[in-house]
């Protein structure tokens, strides 16, 4: 059972056995019934020859001794028998009289078959076969006086129908027998040969048959394996060549489809981002490095999961952009993400699945919460620094205070005999007011700094805003025998602008004017213009003074930056004046340009808003310019 | 002739500014902290008070509240005087009801302008 499973087996597995056990069953088949056919004609025919022989020679035996019997001589007949028995298949020999047998011999080596004589009647036929043993064949022949008394027909004349005797004779058919033997012996070597002949050659064609194939098996393996770099040989014009050559073109196909499909995988895996794609049921079906990463398992952990595993409050299929979600990663911890999604569709437009991309957050909240801390603790130095300051500011003003007023004071109670004391009170008043003004500089900068620094946007007329700071700095104009010469249009200007800081800056312009010029003219024109859309109160003020050199120019505005050194020493001044002037402006929603030859003098230029800017439309559109004016 | 009530913590500023003021032949009343200024404001009934807002006690802004909300009170000018220059610190100064705002270091002639055009026209 066992050994009949496995050759089903072997059969099964393998072409080569099945084709040749097929061929042998059929070569042996038809060599059997051919050998059977062959054996059976042979047979038959040996039999025939056997039995004329036979026959020839009992017809023969039978009219030689028809003499002898007639006479009754019986050294003759005995002589005829041993003639008889001369011949080799001649088993016996039996010739009996009219009532007794008179002669009977045998080969010695046959006497088992005389043995087997069976003893019949000497029958009355004229002569038959009796088939006695397979190997054994009988004739019987009856001896009959000769016809028209050539012989002593005279004699035996009344007698002569009746048989003289009977000749029988035993065949022996172990010759034929022996030969048909060799004969079925070398013929079944001979067809054995032709099958093996056959079979081998059958095998060989097989081999060469099956070769090809089983390389095109192996090179299926290299291909199945991933390598789709191989091709297999053509090297035949039959159909294993045209397998080959269509298993090629499959594998180009199939490689240059694999190709794209590794292309996208590669894109898919190398994404920074975490990318799942779920079915349509919501089980996870893809996922991505990324993705693992994040959530710091395997894909084994996601695959044929449902997607909840990932995010709890699951939106179904909700396409989604750019929302905040929150995974959950493997160990329980909770991954704010940056989440997006989309809807996969088949080809005839239902839906497939969905696409979740995910960007990790963690780090960017972190990042973000760290800044807000930075910006709260800056705020709140910045908080500590205005309180600072303006803590520091009442304290230097209060004892200030004191300095200025007692001076003031004291200097009121100078008779005119005191000059000498009065002029040092007043110096100890300028004093204080030099100090007064930087605090208030330093106060106002670092105001502005922080962002502090508010303005009061109101409209209000100029002249006498200049006349008042035109009146503050006449004693040190006259001091520097300077002329201040004020040209105002013949309608009173109004200007749009907080007027303290306004007041301030232009003091700071006329006050520089004066400094730096001697012996010379200041000018302050106040004109009216538009540009840029909108009405402006423009502010000169020009000097004929010492002049500002081009590399000065380009740090004028900085905090503390002042022309030289000796200057200071000379003029006083901190550098703050006109970095405020100027931030002043720009808060108004204007500026300070300024132009100067050194040696020739200087002209600042205030740009001050004449008006409220325009309804929204017109801001906008005049953002627009500005923008447009930057960029060309 | 017309009576201050100079309400100032700090000695200095406090000797500084009645000195000045007397010598223009105001009446000078003293006091050095909030409530005790507000006592005075009832006791004396000055024609105009200059009021420091950084007091102890009772702060210059609720003292001037209480001032103003005072019937007895009410009508009696107030000059706010502050070392703080920022335009909040003025704007809380007129909330709180003063009729003047000025700045330390005072610059005594303005301060005398504005008393001037505070004080009831016969009394100056
Ligand atoms: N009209 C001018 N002519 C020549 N130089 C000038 C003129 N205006 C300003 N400067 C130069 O620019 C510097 C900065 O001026 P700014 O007004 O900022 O400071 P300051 O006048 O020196 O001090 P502050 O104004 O703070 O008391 C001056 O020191 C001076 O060197
Ligand atoms: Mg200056």
């Amino acid at each position: 059972m066992k050994a009949l499973r496995r050759f089903r087996q072997l059969l099964r597995r393998s072409v080569t056995t099945r084709a040749l056990v097929s061929s042998l069953v059929l070569l042996g088949v038809s060599a059997l019934f051919l050998i059977a056919s062959f054996l059976a004609t042979q047979r038959k025919s040996s039999q025939e020859q056997l039995e004329l022989r036979a026959l020839a020679l009992a017809d023969f035996i039978a009219k030689q001794a028809q003499f002898p019997l007639l006479v009754g001589d019986r050294s003759e007949l005995s002589r005829i028998a041993d003639g008889a028995l001369s011949n080799r298949d001649v088993a016996y020999l039996e010739i009996s009289g009219a009532d007794s047998v008179l002669i009977q011999a045998g080969r010695e080596d046959r006497k088992a078959a005389f043995g087997q004589r069976p003893a019949g009647p000497a029958g009355t036929a004229g002569s038959d076969f009796r088939i006695v043993s397979p190997d054994l064949l009988e004739v019987r022949r009856l001896v009959r006086p000769p016809t028209r008394g050539r012989l002593l027909d005279w004699e035996t004349g009344a007698s002569s129908e009746a048989p003289l005797g009977l000749v029988r004779m035993g065949f022996s058919m172990r010759e034929q027998q022996a030969a048909l033997r060799s004969t079925l012996l070398w013929g079944s070597v001979a067809i054995g040969l032709g099958v093996c002949v056959i079979l081998s050659v059958q095998y060989l064609q097989l081999v060469h048959l099956l070769h090809p194939l089983k390389t095109l098996m192996r090179f299926t393996d290299t291909v199945g394996s991933g390598d789709l770099s191989q091709r297999a040989r053509v090297d035949r014009e039959d159909e294993i060549g045209h397998l080959a050559a269509a298993f090629n073109r499959m594998v180009t196909r199939l490689g240059e489809t694999t190709v794209s499909k590794d292309y996208v995988d590669n894109i898919i895996q190398s994404m920074g981002e975490s990318l799942i794609v779920v079915d349509a049921s919501m089980v996870i079906c893809t996922v991505n490095r990324a993705t693992l990463a994040l959530l710091r398992c395997e894909a084994g952990d996601l695959l044929g999961q449902p997607v909840s595993v990932v995010a709890g409050d699951s939106t179904g299929g909700a396409v989604q952009s750019g929302v905040e979600r929150v995974y959950r990663a493997r160990n329980g911890q909770e991954m704010p993400v940056l989440f997006s999604s989309g809807v996969l569709h088949g080809p005839s437009g239902e839906v497939q699945g969905y696409v979740w991309l995910a960007q990790d957050m963690t780090e960017r909240k972190r990042v973000d919460e760290e800044r807000n801390r930075a910006r709260e603790a800056a705020e709140q130095a910045s908080r500590a620094k205005s309180t600072f300051l303006a803590n520091m500011s009442h304290e230097l003003r209060t004892p200030l205070n004191a300095v200025i007023g007692y001076s003031q004071m004291l200097m009121e109670d100078c008779g005119p005999e005191a000059e000498a004391m009065r002029q040092d009170l007043e110096k100890i008043e300028r004093a204080g007011q030099m100090l007064l003004g930087l605090i208030n500089d330093v106060l106002d900068i670092s105001k502005i700094e922080a962002g502090k620094m508010d303005v009061d946007l109101q409209p209000f007329e100029v002249s006498p805003v200049v006349r008042d700071v035109v009146n503050a700095v006449q004693p040190l104009a006259r001091q520097r025998a300077n002329r201040i010469r004020v040209r105002c249009p013949e309608e009173d200007p109004v200007a749009y602008a907080d007027v303290a800081k306004f007041r301030q800056s232009l003091l700071n312009l006329v006050n520089n004017a004066c400094k730096f010029t001697e012996s010379g003219t200041i000018s302050v024109d106040l004109s009216r213009t538009t540009q840029a859309g909108r009405d402006w109160l423009v502010v000169k003020v020009a000097d004929t003074g010492i002049g500002i050199s081009p590399d000065q120019l380009a740090r004028l505005f900085q905090p503390f930056s002042q022309v030289d050194g000796s200057a200071t020493r000379k003029y006083g001044g901190s550098g703050l004046g006109l970095a405020i002037s100027r931030k002043f402006h720009q808060m108004m929603g204007g500026d300070i340009t300024v132009e100067s030859t050194p040696g020739r003098g200087s002209v600042f230029t205030a740009w001050v808003p004449a008006a409220p800017p325009a309804e929204k439309a017109g801001g906008e559109a005049r953002k627009r310019e500005d923008a447009w004016r930057e960029s060309s | 002739m017309a009576r201050i009530l100079v309400i100032e913590d700090n000695e200095l500023n406090r000797d500084m500014l009645a000195r000045r003021l007397a010598r223009r032949g105001f009446e000078v009343l003293l006091a050095i902290d909030g409530r005790i200024g507000l006592d005075k404001a009832a006791q004396a009934a000055p024609d105009l008070i200059l009021m420091d807002m950084s007091l102890p006690e009772l702060d210059g802004w609720e003292a001037t509240r209480r001032l103003k909300a005072g019937p007895a009170t009410r009508h009696i000018p107030v000059i706010a005087l502050t070392a703080h220059a920022f335009a909040a610190d003025r704007a809380k100064a007129l909330e709180a009801g003063c009729d003047e705002f000025e700045t330390k270091p005072v610059d005594f002639a303005r301060l005398l302008e504005k008393i001037g055009g505070l004080l009831p026209e016969s009394d100056s």
